[in-house]
């Protein structure tokens, strides 16, 4: 009796809280994504996942049992490092190649097969579509992560391999799958043309491919099997570079997460502002790294030069794609224009367009340009004790200066005239921003390999001539090593360079000025109409003085105390 | 009162093709409006502008007062697409797919259940809930996606080609659902090639061609509207041939066709017009055995006001 009876109540108690739990998970479910839920439905359901998932496992299982024989490590001796390298590897195929191709893939057979309008009419927002798509290839990556969870803590066991390592390993191995992840889910929306999907797709599965093989050869070869971790660790500049390339794809992965939401928004929202934005706060926190390093580490004038050029390319290939945005605001971006003087001042720049594109990159470059001329000044200035290794010398950093304003020169020019032309071409023809971008390289092209060609051909000079300032790598690499190698033609090419910028600016002047003066209009009657039903403003308290109690104006008036 | 579908001078181009050529026109509430054209004629360009997957190249379009162009989302919300052509997920059953969009449309808990319910009853699918959509037949796909385009109980719908592909029995059954559709007081845009369906469903008609919108109103404006909208037969004794003279002398006949004993010709009159000529006739002397007239249909008007060509 009391045992049969007692078997009941155990299994009620366990009914209640596995009851309970499922409910707890579907109040939970109703927040969650739509797409992650539909996704982990579809992916419990597809063979690719079964067979991926089995793949792993059993790879897992074959290098327990073959890592063991091979490594010697069943004679007793700590063989942690090789079997987490073979493990690192087993990992790192789903995590770096099957994850961001599969999240690749998913997005793009969105619209060959017809779904995506379906999604995009519904109330999803882009970033949800996107996040929806990501969180899918975070909770395979997670379920990957488990399903080695316990040979990884084996390897430990083994000894040879200490638990701040495998999690450096591993956090890195999970920041490189998101970060080409969204890379794929950036790709995935860029076109959608077959033709170019195809072309993105074998360029996508070879870069993984190559990132999978670079990224677990170079950290086990470097860092497990050569067990140099330990020596790296105490070296400030390990932690510098860690930061700088966190940094990197934490910048590059919300850039890529924004261009793929960009490209699924609607043709009248406001495409570009956060793109801006982001794109500032890479290059700010690209360069209170690079300072810190700089300072700390290797105060050369010459990094500060690589840093800009760094900087001047961040900023180049921005602008590049930013050029080629449409001229014109749609009334409904117009409504969030800013209106107060202030806004509109250091907001402006940030609105989409072509001409707001081009000054925001010229903005941006010109503030790292004196930001990084300034730089030695302001320390000798500040801190004339600290740092002594910095050399100080006045013509050094007049020499940094003129190597930034080349820079900053050539950025004009460049993407000026690539302005003018995409602006003329608009005329005839449809232009879009990836065409702006090979309008792009083409002129810098021609810049380059023109002058290269006539030379060869007409003279035997092999060195630097004149003919060859439209060709920025050649002249600023000759201005970079002028502080040791001659440059005669130095004093020419910094008279007409910046003459010319000058000339390019003046020629945007009036098509930039046109989008500066855009204003904000008012949302159509009916937006006005249907905002005040939904969110009604609270009507102001009548004001009432101390004299205007009820109960004395009852009696006043002599009405019946209730 | 303020349309709930309204096209105003709407134009799309694709190079040198103008797929949509200066579109007007607009649908009340409640109306179920019929959109008919021959293929190419610029029906789904203009339906997928209205859906908001798709803008202009100049004018606009309006659902319930808000642009297609400038508040794509707030019409999204008042909207219900089904497209000719959709897709569907791979291992997904009936109940997944609903659920899906239910929630892609922002509707949780109870009220995500309720709509997933009432739609699967309204369509059908209820049978059907735990069946993979790839292994759904043609017919049933198109009520899946009905259901789909329902699930947020939008207050206007756009149904493109909804009847393509499928059997009499599906289509008697759509027919149905689009007539309770309009009976609830939803806005119903339809395309269709069967026009005497349409003819029988719809509260108006808009005939495009090439771009252009050639004819727009209740199929009884179009057909008044069109020179000789009456089919007239006359059955005489005797020759055939003196009724014609004398018909041609009182009245401008459009069109006419001699079988037999029997004149067929058109005519644009009333039915008063219509009763005072037959008693002409027999006045004249005219030995009228039969005479009856008839309402020329969708499909004659359709073939007289549209040209067959494409762009």
């Amino acid at each position: 009796m009391t045992s049969s009876d007692e078997a009941p109540a155990i299994a009620t108690d366990e009914r209640g809280f596995w009851a309970w739990f499922d409910t707890w998970c579907q109040r939970a479910g109703e927040y969650l994504n739509p797409i992650l839920v539909k996704e982990t439905r579809q992916a419990f359901k597809s063979r690719q996942f079964v067979i991926t998932f089995s793949l792993v496992l059993l790879c897992g299982w074959v290098w327990s049992v073959g890592g063991l024989v091979l490594t010697g490590a069943l004679d007793g001796s700590s063989r942690g490092r090789e079997m987490f390298a073979g493990y690192f590897f087993i990992l790192g195929f789903p995590l770096l190649v099957m994850v961001p191709f599969g999240a690749f893939r998913s997005l793009a057979a969105e619209w060959e097969d017809n779904t995506y309008e379906l999604l995009s009419i519904s109330a999803l927002k882009p970033h949800q579509i996107v996040s929806g798509k990501l969180g899918s290839s975070l909770l395979q990556i997670v379920l990957y992560l488990s399903a080695l969870a316990p040979c990884l803590a084996f390897t430990y066991l083994l000894r040879g391999i200490d638990l701040p390592t495998i999690v450096f390993l591993l956090f890195w191995m999970v920041v490189n799958s998101i970060t080409v992840t969204l890379l794929g889910l950036c790709l995935a929306t860029i076109s959608r043309a077959r033709h170019w999907q195809v072309v993105y797709s074998v360029a996508l599965i070879a870069g993984c491919l190559w990132n999978y093989g670079l990224f677990c050869g170079v950290l086990t070869e470097e860092l497990v099997l050569r067990d140099r971790i330990a020596l790296y660790m105490v070296d400030p500049e390990f932690w510098v570079a860690n930061g700088i390339i966190f940094s990197a794809a934490v910048g590059y992965g919300a850039l890529f997460f924004l261009i793929a939401r960009a490209a699924l928004l609607f043709p009248s929202e406001n495409r570009s502002t956060a793109l801006r934005i982001c794109l500032v706060v890479q290059y700010l926190l690209f360069l209170a790294w690079a300072f810190w390093g700089w300072l700390f580490i290797d105060p050369d004038l010459e990094v500060l030069m690589s840093l800009g050029i760094v900087i001047g390319l961040h900023w180049w290939g921005a602008g590049a794609f930013l050029i080629g945005e449409r001229p014109e605001l749609s009334k409904r971006a117009r409504r969030r224009l800013p209106q107060s003087f202030l806004g509109r001042m250091f907001w402006t720049t940030f609105n989409p367009g072509s001409g707001t594109g081009y000054l925001f990159v010229l903005g941006n470059l010109a503030s790292a340009v004196i930001v990084l001329a300034a730089a030695p000044y302001a320390l000798t200035a500040l801190a004339p004790t600290a740092t002594p290794r910095i050399d100080r010398s006045p013509d050094l950093a007049l020499y940094v200066m003129v190597f930034l304003g080349l820079g900053f020169c050539y950025v004009t020019i460049y993407l000026g005239i690539g302005r003018l032309i995409i602006l003329a071409a608009r005329r005839f023809t449809e232009v879009s921003v990836q065409l702006a971008m090979l309008v792009q390289i083409l002129l810098v092209l021609v810049g380059t390999l023109g002058p290269m060609l006539l030379q060869a051909w007409f003279s035997d000079s092999r060195g630097y001539t004149i003919l060859q300032i439209s060709n920025l790598f050649w002249t600023l690499e000759a201005t970079f090593r002028a502080r040791h190698t001659p440059f005669p033609e130095l004093p020419i090419v910094v008279t007409v360079l910046p003459f010319t910028a000058l000339v390019v600016l003046l020629l945007n002047v009036r098509s930039v000025g046109r989008e500066l003066r855009q204003l904000r209009v008012d949302a159509p009657q009916r937006v006005q109409e249907e905002d005040a039903l939904l969110h009604p403003s609270p009507q102001p308290e009548p004001y009432r003085s101390p004299w205007d109690e009820d109960e004395p104006a009852a009696r006043l008036t002599g009405a019946p105390d209730a | 009162m303020r349309p709930m579908i309204q096209f105003q001078n709407l134009h799309r181009y694709f190079g040198p093709t103008r797929a949509v050529n200066g579109i007007s026109f607009e649908v009340q509430q409640g109306q179920v409006f019929g959109y008919i054209g021959p293929n190419g004629a610029g029906k789904t360009t203009s339906m997928r502008i209205l859906a908001t997957l798709d803008i202009p190249t100049q004018g606009d379009a309006y659902v319930d007062g808000f642009s297609v162009v400038d508040d794509p989302d707030r019409v999204r919300h008042r909207l219900g697409f089904m497209p000719d052509n959709f897709g569907t997920y791979a291992n997904v059953n009936v109940r997944e797919y609903l659920d899906f969009f239910a929630r892609a449309y922002n509707l949780r808990g109870r009220q995500r259940l309720a709509a997933i319910h009432r739609t699967m009853e309204f369509t059908q699918l209820d049978e059907l809930a735990e069946k993979p959509i790839n292994g759904l037949s043609k017919g049933m796909k198109q009520r899946l996606c009905l259901g789909r385009t329902l699930i947020h109980d939008p207050p206007v719908l756009v149904l493109d080609e909804p009847a393509a592909g499928l059997d009499p029995r599906a289509r008697i059954e759509l027919r149905q659902i689009i007539r309770r559709l309009a009976a609830e007081g939803k806005t119903v845009l339809i395309s269709s090639h069967i026009l005497t369906e349409l003819a029988e469903m719809c509260d108006a008609v808009g005939i495009i061609e090439r771009g252009r919108l050639l004819a727009v109103g209740t199929v009884d404006e179009i057909q008044k509207n069109q020179p000789g909208h009456n089919a007239v037969r006359v059955r005489v004794l005797g020759e055939v041939q003196p009724l014609l003279t004398w018909l041609q002398e009182r009245i401008a006949i459009h069109q006419y066709r001699i079988d037999g004993q029997q004149l067929i010709f058109a005519h644009d009159g009333d039915r008063e017009s219509e009763a005072d000529l037959l008693r002409d006739m027999v006045l004249a002397g005219f030995r009228v055995v039969e005479f009856g007239c008839e309402r020329r249909s969708l499909e004659d008007v359709f073939m007289q006001v549209t040209k067959g060509q494409v762009q």
